[in-house]
């Protein structure tokens, strides 16, 4: 008897009544001696089976001489229905992707435009809280309790210049 | 007819009437293109429907690629049957309904539409009752495949084609059509034995 993993493809063919009149024999003959494949086969018919049950619907002369009008009349040129598409295929039209890819390209700009105005926003809020913070560094170093290095000395001397400058 | 391997399609000899029934409607001939329509409207229709579930839809969707076809028919270089370009359009409309349908009810939430029901002749009642339950389980479980295990799945087993008509609708491999019947009647079985009715 041949080997269950060697036959596995031919034997999905087989039971989806694909496999070539040449080879049924062989598995044909496999399927009666092994249980398991025949399960396997026998499950598959089954689903085959119930769908071709399954009742077709009825398409009478009135189905079809409705149909016939509605296709000669979209057909016919001239009328605003032909070549078009009726007004339920254009509840069903698929988004154009194009409108989709600008939506998705407007908002990585969106996002891509919000950093640099969010780190520029909260640079200003801070600016109030440094004011205080070199007023409090002034009279810290004045008391002597700060010792401040070269660069911070020539920020706040910077600083208290602006300052005046603004006054004036 | 045509000789098919993988995807390659040759020049297909169609029937000596029905070409000539193309080349005339390519010339703008509608009584030939409505003799086309009526040798192939019912298998179009039944292809929408087994792929809608829904008969109002089916309709909209074969006039639609009627339309279509209609449309492009000049463009028609006989490399593959008429029938089978016919239901490549039909099953494209329909799969653009489908996307539409479910993002629709993603959104409303509508209710299915397939409407399974298994045909009144049998002599058993309960094997056609627990027949019906099936049908109804593996409708559901077809419903949640991948959209082209689904397509596949519904051609091979609601319209009763072959592998290599499938493989040129789709136009993919036979071996690609294969696997995606293996993969869909993988799914529909674990599903089916999980709920324990099969």
């Amino acid at each position: 008897m041949l080997k269950c993993w060697f036959l596995k493809r031919r034997l999905f063919e087989y039971a989806i009544g694909e496999l070539k009149p040449s080879e049924t024999g062989k598995i044909k003959e496999h399927v009666r001696l092994c249980p398991r494949c025949r399960q396997y086969v026998a499950r598959i018919q089954k689903i085959r089976n119930v769908i071709a049950q399954e009742e077709k619907p009825f398409l009478n002369e009135v189905f079809w001489r409705k149909f016939d009008e509605r296709l000669a009349l979209r057909l016919s040129p001239g009328t605003p229905e032909s070549g078009g598409e009726t007004m339920r295929m254009i509840r069903f039209k698929p988004l154009p992707r194009f409108a989709l890819a600008t939506a998705v390209i407007i908002c990585i700009l969106a996002v891509i435009v919000s950093i640099p105005l969010r780190s520029l926003f909260l640079k200003d809020t801070p600016a109030i809280n440094e004011q205080e913070l070199v007023e409090r560094a002034i009279l810290l170093e004045e008391a002597g309790d700060l010792a401040l290095n070269h660069d911070e000395e020539a920020y706040i001397d910077e600083f208290l210049l602006q300052m005046e400058m603004d006054q004036v | 007819m045509a000789v098919i391997k993988g995807r390659e399609t040759l020049k297909t000899e169609l029937p000596e009437i029905e070409r000539e029934k193309i080349i005339r409607a390519q010339k703008g001939d509608m009584n030939a293109f409505c003799a086309l329509v009526d040798a192939y409207k019912e298998r179009t229709v039944r292809i929408a429907f087994s792929l809608t579930g829904n008969l109002a839809d089916a309709q909209d969707i074969a006039q639609e690629a009627f339309v279509r076809v209609f449309g492009k028919i000049k463009n028609f270089k006989f490399n593959s049957k008429f029938s089978t370009w016919l239901y490549r359009v039909t099953v494209n409309v329909s799969r653009d309904f489908l996307r539409n349908r479910k993002r629709s009810r993603l959104v409303f939430g509508s209710q299915e539409t397939h409407a399974y029901s298994v045909r009144a002749e049998g002599p058993d009642p309960a094997k056609r009752l627990m027949d019906k339950e099936l049908g109804h389980k593996i409708d559901n479980a077809v419903l949640a495949l991948p959209e082209k295990q689904q397509v596949a799945f519904i051609l091979k087993y609601k319209q009763d084609m072959a592998v290599g008509e499938i493989a040129q609708i789709l136009d993919v491999s036979v071996a690609t059509v294969k696997v995606h019947l293996f993969r869909a009647i993988h799914a529909l079985q674990k599903k089916l034995q999980l709920e324990q009715v099969l």
